[in-house]
């Protein structure tokens, strides 16, 4: 048997070699993954150069401080005119699988303002390009790679039949099992072929650091890739013409792939809605606005009980004074911690749902196990945002002193000021999670197939 | 005694409809027989039920003692098969599709060999590396016989081997089959030539609906007295 599978796998290579349609085919998917590396490096190396760009407007903000303000300032001056950035450094890795970060910020220019309307200030883009999202090689690899796979498999035997190669194989002490499963495994060696070499070219031309993410990453692929053959398998052992093949693996690609995820998203948004975003955004903007009108007695009174260590500080009557504005400020923030923590709730709780449901979808599980490995998933910029709200806190631990001890701020002091860059790491659960869930329903797939396969009828009957 | 090959009452049925009843018959080694019938009269049943491409509803076939149904690639190491029209992997040259033949029956041949066996079966030099794509029915028809002897088979199962075949090309089939019968390989063959089985079969049987309704030996009729009374049979 092993012989004859051999065999049958050296005369599938010979046949491949000189079909027209398969090397095609090939040859799109191979053009198609190297257009989404390029694509995807290019929104990474743009967004890379933007954020190197950061330092040298930061450098230049401070000049423009140090120009300003020649002699000590307060430090009130330099918390309301001067901002610095936190950036969201995207790994190499990111170049393969974009995720988030087309539609996410790459960074957030922050002042010693009230930090929650600073949180979700990013640059204005395209909706339209957003809504059709960005080819990369994720892309290829999710959508693509199965619509290849189908295009190689769904008439392995439905051909033969027609063309009656099937019955004269038939007749020599061949097993149909063993001829199916000879044809299915080469093709899959096929697409592991083109896997391994987008793969490696896309490691090499994003410069990722190749580790234990890279044989995750084709661990996932080739699960994915296994996981469609079952299906194309289970399509195959009905046993019915081409066409059918054709039309019901198109119609179940349609399904995992775009209908499922879709569906999972929607009925997650329905289902925990999160209100507290321009919740959020109004009720601070009124606390800070009313702050003006409130007896500035009453503000530090409740700035204090949040920092006894600066009550001892110069009364705040009489003429504009920093600390007092500073104070209504921070009396915003506060205005809306629990609101924030509820919305950061309810962004995870929902995110868990949407994973939880896309275990339906084999497509979405890769999508997001890929972006776990490259740290562009939803998670990493909720990390983020969390990062630039501690970065917050860092920038206040180091201002307020100045700004209610009255303590001059010199133009030595920015060298000191906290600096923020964020690299999100490998989500390792997501990961996890995605490569079980890939494994659980290609074992499900396989289980169909062979299931269809012995109570369907005879091929050739 | 064992028979190369051999039905026991074989049946098939199609639901209401009936292909094959109870079918009993014998074939020696080296022996050529014809089971003659117009469409439908159950021939290629017969044949598949053989090949064990379906499974009887009653009754047994049996392949050097084998029963197909039990051991159904076992029995198959016996036999070749050469369908109406031998339908080839068209990308391939005749040798390469020859050598896949050839390798699934376990037997692996040099270049020089599978040549040989091509030119032995009636092709011609020039076609032995061209793909089957452009090969007429005889073409790829000799292929199928340069398979059939590169695997030692000991039946060949023929289903209308000399349809749409020029006189030529089917006289050199007959002479093909009488040699390998002189060898010593069973040829059973389905078909609705009259002449060309009356020309070359040891026995021919009669078949109208599913039943064999006649089994004539050559050794006691004549080509002309078999043709008589298969017309008879046809027209009854």
């Amino acid at each position: 048997m092993i012989k004859q599978f051999r065999t049958l796998t050296y005369f599938e290579w010979l046949n491949f070699r000189s079909e027209r349609s398969m090397l095609l085919f090939a040859m799109l998917i191979l053009l198609s993954g190297l257009y989404g590396i390029y694509s995807g490096s290019s929104l990474i190396n743009n967004q890379k150069s933007k954020l190197e760009a950061l330092d040298k407007l930061y450098q230049e903000n401070i000049a423009e401080m140090k120009q300003k303000f020649p002699a000590d300032a307060d430090a009130g001056d330099i918390g309301y005119y001067h901002s610095t950035f936190a950036k969201n450094l995207p790994d190499n890795w990111a170049k393969l699988s974009i995720g988030q970060r087309d539609v996410a910020p790459s960074y957030l220019k922050l002042r010693l303002l009230a930090v929650q309307n600073q949180l979700y200030a990013s640059e204005n883009t395209n909706p339209f390009k957003l809504s059709v999202g960005s080819f990369d090689l994720a892309f290829v690899f999710v959508f693509l790679l199965p619509l290849f796979i189908i295009s190689i498999s769904f008439n392995v035997l439905s051909s033969e039949r027609e063309q009656g190669t099937l019955a004269l194989v038939l007749s020599f002490p061949v097993k149909l099992s063993t001829f199916l499963l000879a044809k299915l495994t080469f093709r899959f060696i096929v697409v592991a072929v083109i896997v391994f070499t987008l793969s490696i070219t896309g490691w090499l031309w994003a410069d990722v650091v190749i580790d234990a993410r890279a044989l995750t990453w084709l661990m996932a692929i080739l699960l994915y890739a296994l996981f469609w053959f079952s299906v194309s398998f289970a399509i195959i052992a009905i046993k019915r013409n081409s066409a059918f093949n054709a039309v019901s693996l198109l119609g179940i690609w349609l399904l995992l792939v775009v209908i499922f995820p879709v569906l999972a998203k929607t009925y997650s948004e329905v289902k925990i809605p999160v209100d507290e975003g321009l919740a959020i955004s109004l009720k601070q903007r009124q606390e800070v606005h009313s702050g003006w009108d409130k007896p500035r007695a009453e503000t530090m009174k409740r700035f204090f009980q949040r920092y006894p260590q600066f009550k001892d500080t110069t009364s705040v009557e009489g003429a504009f004074k920093w600390k007092w504005y500073f104070a209504f400020q921070e009396l915003g923030d506060a205005s809306v911690e629990s609101l924030f923590e509820n919305y950061m709730q309810k962004l995870t709780t929902r995110a868990a749902l949407s994973a939880n449901l896309d275990m339906l979808s084999p497509a979405a599980k890769l999508q997001q196990t890929i972006n776990g490995i490259s740290g562009t998933g939803f998670q990493a910029q909720l990390d983020f945002l969390l990062a630039s709200k501690n970065y917050h806190e860092r920038l206040k631990k180091f201002y307020y002193p100045f700004l209610f001890k009255n303590l001059p701020f010199t133009h030595d002091d920015f060298a000191s000021e906290p600096q923020m860059s964020f690299r999100s790491k490998a989500d390792d659960l997501q990961i996890f999670n995605g490569l079980i869930a890939m494994m659980g329903a290609t074992v499900i797939a396989i289980l169909a197939g062979l299931i269809i396969y012995k109570s369907s009828n005879n091929i050739l009957e | 005694m064992q028979f190369i090959l051999e039905a026991a009452g074989l049946s098939k049925t199609y639901g209401q409809k009936t292909a094959l009843v109870s079918l009993d018959l014998q074939l020696n080694k080296g022996e050529i027989f014809s089971l003659l019938g117009p469409n439908g009269a159950g021939k290629s049943t017969t044949i598949n039920l053989f090949l064990g491409f379906i499974k009887p509803t009653s009754g047994q076939a049996f392949v050097n003692g084998i029963d197909v149904s039990a051991q159904p690639v076992a029995s198959k190491q016996f036999l070749a098969y050469i369908p109406e029209n031998v339908m080839l992997y068209q990308n391939l040259t005749g040798r390469e599709n020859l050598s896949l033949l050839s390798s699934l029956a376990g037997f692996n041949y040099a270049k020089d060999q599978l040549d040989e066996l091509l030119i032995t079966s009636g092709l011609q030099p020039d076609a032995i590396e061209r793909n089957v794509g452009g090969y007429s029915k005889g073409m790829r028809q000799k292929v199928g016989i340069a398979a059939a002897v590169a695997r030692d088979a000991k039946v060949l199962l023929l289903d209308e081997p000399t349809s749409g075949l020029d006189p030529k090309a089917s006289n050199e089939f007959s002479e093909l089959l009488k040699g390998l019968s002189a060898k010593g390989t069973t040829i059973f063959m389905a078909t609705h030539d009259i002449f060309r089985s009356t020309e070359i079969s040891n026995r021919i049987g009669i078949m109208r609906n599913g039943q064999l309704i006649d089994l004539l030996d050559h050794t006691v009729f004549n080509a002309s007295e078999i043709e008589s009374l298969y017309l008879d049979y046809m027209r009854a």
